[in-house]
């Protein structure tokens, strides 16, 4: 009978494919995915980090040294997209196709097929993106928010836009296939409160995913029809409203927040009981704090158009939702400090950026609290007191997140250990310079400089300047990474051991360093003590 | 130590992952047509 058919375990009954192109053009292999993901986000992240030091540059000094300013325009709105949109979601997407079907006991993706498409679009919508830097008129530079009229000028909309709708779909069947996958493929014991938090973390993440991007993609595809089939959604001339464009981009664009750092969450989560050598604290409490705070990410968008002119009932309302927000994170902030409290900690790289982390971004949870208060926003909006609070979050947070995952995980990838020496010489040059980068922000912030302007008043001139030097210096510091990197997968003796860190727990430390290329084929059975946070239901 | 897995389960795997990807896609398409709709009620 066919159902008594049983498959036994064969980890590498085939290898990876032979041949450049098939292996990396055509896999259906989550963990080559994840690596082309990982390996689009570095590139991204360098080329968005070019941007950034060509602001920076500009801004070394008031008046215009290096620039147009059209063209500083433009550095920052690809600065944030590319980012975004290139660096940090798809870090995340690829660290999620390496480790949950690890982390759950599945034999890869619930579709391949898709999850190959998925990343293969990528190359194509960015290569649009930044082709428009090379067109006649240039590219958008309205900034990320794309806010018309603004927006409505530049003459490369339709391929901005078209490129941003590629992201999104990209980014759709990226969390339909993350989903797909963690409700139906996991091993047979795995049940969903004993997965790892990280996993959890994705889950909730790929539902802001499908409820937002959506959103997104209409209201780029209202700014095209305005612009290109004379319709009127955001022209208040033809009746229409461009404050109705703001709602519907922030109604996408904070939950956008969450979804840059719940997966953050998700991987310190994951670093801090694997060095502090204790489970979780609150298990439960983290992941029901996850949910809370994607779904108070609904209710919050307009507390970026505090100033737009709202009616003073939405603008208390919006206020205290913002602020509620802070319960949640903080019962996450207080668990990894619990966590570590009285723990035989050891500070190895992916510890100290996950310490740095939960430093870092509660400094920018904090600045975010202030911003929420509907008077001071008043004061700080548009300055770049908010550009120090949503760098604080994404760099110090996101990426930091990201690169604490990548020094934790890169021993399971490549099968050997990277250089600790040079990892912990990236980790000081990378805290010590952002913090130089961003926080003199607030202080120019709080004097006063307004965002996204080439030039400015000679009284902000010694904090630029201390940030430029800061940026350059960050900036360099991430060439260190790029080091340690290529040293670990190409050239490191060190071999990696199966669990590689004393404390790791969790399915993905019981397969070989590095990680077969087929893992799982029949699901492991799942015992308690394995578990990554142990069995928070006994 | 591996577990067994029958071709039953594989199927009700298979169904399991059909049906998701069918709400989830379904979800998708409604939130992109709930934005036109949200704005069309505002103006």
């Amino acid at each position: 009978m066919s159902n008594a058919a049983t498959h036994d375990h064969h980890d590498d009954h085939h290898g990876a494919p032979k041949g450049f192109f098939q292996r990396w053009c055509m896999s259906t292999n989550h963990k080559d995915i994840g690596t082309l993901y990982l390996i689009f986000a570095l590139t991204m992240f360098f080329i968005g980090g070019s941007f950034a030091m060509a602001i920076r540059a500009e801004l070394f000094q008031p008046g215009l040294q290096l620039m147009q300013p059209y063209f500083f325009n433009e550095m920052t709105t690809l600065h944030a997209l590319v980012m975004i949109f290139g660096a940090v979601m798809p870090a995340f997407v690829g660290l999620g196709n390496w480790m949950i079907p690890m982390m759950i006991g599945a034999p890869d993706m619930a579709l391949p097929r898709m999850n190959n498409l998925s990343f293969w679009i990528l190359p194509f919508a960015f290569t649009l993106l930044l082709s428009t830097l090379f067109m006649p008129g240039g590219s958008a530079a309205g900034g990320w928010t794309m806010l018309p009229p603004l927006s409505l000028q530049s003459s490369s909309l339709a391929f901005t836009v078209f490129a941003i709708h590629l992201m999104g779909i990209s980014s759709i069947m990226g969390a339909i296939n993350i989903i797909a996958t963690i409700l139906n493929l996991r091993a047979p014991g795995m049940e969903l409160l004993k997965m790892p938090v990280f996993v959890w973390s994705w889950l909730i993440t790929a539902f802001l995913l499908i409820a937002v991007m959506p959103v997104l993609a209409g209201a780029v595809t209202m700014l095209l029809t305005d612009k290109y089939f004379g319709t009127s959604f955001f022209n208040a001339a033809g009746g229409g409203d461009p404050v109705l464009y703001q709602h519907i981009f922030w109604f996408f664009g904070h939950p956008e927040v969450y979804i840059m750092i719940l997966p953050a969450f998700g991987i310190i989560s994951e670093v801090i009981p694997t060095f502090a050598r204790k489970p979780i604290f609150g298990y439960k409490a983290m992941v029901f704090a996850i949910a809370s705070i994607a779904f108070l990410s609904f209710i919050v968008w307009a507390h970026h158009m505090f100033t737009v002119g709202l009616p003073l009932g939405a603008e208390i309302f919006f206020m205290y939702a913002t602020m509620l927000i802070a319960v949640p994170t903080g019962v996450k902030v207080f668990n990894w400090v619990a966590t570590m409290w009285g723990s035989s900690m050891t500070f190895e790289t992916p510890m100290l950026f996950a310490i740095a982390f939960v430093i870092l971004f509660t400094i920018g949870g904090f600045s975010g609290l202030m911003l929420a208060l509907v008077p001071a926003d008043f004061q700080y909006h548009d300055t770049y007191f908010v550009v120090a609070h949503f760098h604080y979050v994404l760099v110090t947070g996101a990426i930091f997140a990201i690169i604490s995952a990548t020094y934790y995980w890169l021993p399971k990838w490549t099968g050997n250990m990277y250089s600790e020496f040079w990892g912990k010489m990236h980790f000081w040059n990378s805290v010590i310079w952002v913090n130089v980068l961003f926080f003199p922000q607030h202080f120019l912030g709080l004097a006063g400089m307004p965002r996204r302007i080439p030039d400015y008043n000679v009284a902000f001139a010694s904090f630029n300047m201390v940030s430029s030097i800061g940026g350059f210096l960050f900036g360099a510091s991430q060439l260190i990474f790029l080091g340690v990197l290529i040293h670990c997968a190409f050239f490191s003796k060190n071999k990696a051991t199966d669990r590689v860190w004393e404390g790791a727990k969790g399915l993905e430390w019981t397969v070989p360093s590095p990680a077969p290329y087929h893992t799982f084929d029949v699901p492991p059975v799942i015992h308690d003590d394995e578990l990554a946070h142990g069995n928070v239901n006994a | 130590m591996m577990q067994q897995t029958t071709d039953h389960e594989i199927a009700s795997r298979s169904k399991g992952v059909r049906l998701t990807v069918t709400i989830l896609a379904s979800l998708a398409v409604a939130f992109f047509l709930l934005s036109f709709l949200q704005i069309t009620m505002m103006k």
